[in-house]
């Protein structure tokens, strides 16, 4: 069984932010609704003060806070796929916010408006697709919460050419943020296989899940920067 | 009282047909001020708003997606995490458990 999960090195990130700009791009986020940010601060004392990049999106718990609100209250809009991403249908989402509000890391975001990525400028990317030619979760919808989906267009495009061992490895079957990081910061893979490069760089780096104790088993990793909040 | 009983029974067939749609659009959920979470809070738990608001803005290394979004209006200042694990991160009646701490092991 495939069970997907992210690594950030954040030792290696140098927050130039394509993570942000390549998952806007793909996913057409809008600024009111991002699906991915990078939270920045400084850490150490002066002279010897550091700045800690820390790239932020869903964390795709193995037992999400969000879906344990929504499930709870009758909705039943979010779901965990067999690959372990945690995705939501707008179909069913009342807009109602309990997920964002219960999710430990602000993740999920209310869209309030669905406006144009690059507004005077033509649609980018899935924007130019009729919405019943598109993935269900690139047909945004007013008053729903979205949210980063691990790419799922890809992942479920995986599932269906049969190639979910080429996850993390083809272009068309990864996230699109894991593609573009300039220092190779980010890596996704399935950690069920003791021998994925993604278990083996876990281990050998140390790298912790953010916020642990919500026990919600966030399923990305982060090695952490010297000093930097966990 | 057959009579009763009838009235009853129809009103019981009428009303099932409805709890499940009532149900499964959340009724009338809402994040607002005087939405269904403030009322929980507020005025059910008889929670203050610095329970769980803070009057400082989250220091800049929370780890929350949006941490420097403006506030809705009116706002009495940011939420921490934190605050809602204290009372739905451990077992009780009073708040349902969102989160899955890990409970300590029981000594045999």
């Amino acid at each position: 069984m495939t069970r997907l999960a992210r690594l950030i090195d954040m030792k290696k990130c140098m927050g130039c932010r394509a993570c942000m700009s390549a998952c806007a791009v793909e996913n057409h986020f809008t600024p009111d609704a991002p699906w991915n940010v990078m939270i920045e601060y400084e850490v150490g004392t002066y002279p010897q003060v550091r700045k800690v990049y820390n790239p932020m999106a869903c964390m795709h718990c193995e037992k999400p806070a969000c879906k344990a609100a929504c499930d709870y209250i009758g909705v039943k809009a979010i779901r965990k796929t067999e690959l372990g991403n945690v995705v939501i249908d707008y179909d069913k989402c009342n807009g109602c916010g309990y997920c964002a509000s219960t999710c430990p890391y602000g993740v999920p975001q209310l869209n309030k408006e669905v406006k144009p990525l690059s507004p005077g400028k033509g649609p980018l990317g899935s924007e130019a697709l009729p919405l019943a030619a598109r993935h269900p979760t690139h047909r945004k919808k007013v008053r729903a919460v979205e949210k980063c989906t691990f790419c799922a267009h890809k992942l479920d495009k995986a599932v269906a050419d049969g190639k979910v061992d080429r996850i993390g490895k083809d272009h068309e079957y990864t996230p699109t943020c894991d593609l573009v990081c300039p220092v190779q910061a980010r890596m996704v893979g399935d950690i069920d296989d003791p021998q994925s490069d993604i278990s083996r760089r876990i281990k050998e780096t140390n790298a912790v899940q953010l916020l642990k104790k919500f026990g919600t088993s966030p399923q990305v990793f982060y090695v952490l920067e010297e000093g930097a909040s966990s | 009282m057959k009579e009763i009983l009838s009235i009853a029974l129809l009103g019981a067939a009428l009303a099932l047909p409805a709890w499940p749609a009532a149900a499964a659009d959340g009724g009338k959920r809402s994040m607002a001020e005087k939405g269904s979470f403030h009322r929980i809070h507020k005025q059910k738990e008889k929670l203050d708003c610095e329970d769980c608001h803070e009057e400082q803005p989250l220091p800049d290394n929370t780890l929350k997606l949006r941490l420097h979004e403006p506030l809705a209006k009116d706002s009495p200042g940011p939420v921490s995490s934190e605050s809602c694990h204290e009372c739905h991160g451990k077992k009780q009646k009073k708040a349902v458990n969102w989160y899955a701490p890990k409970q300590p092991r029981q000594q045999p």
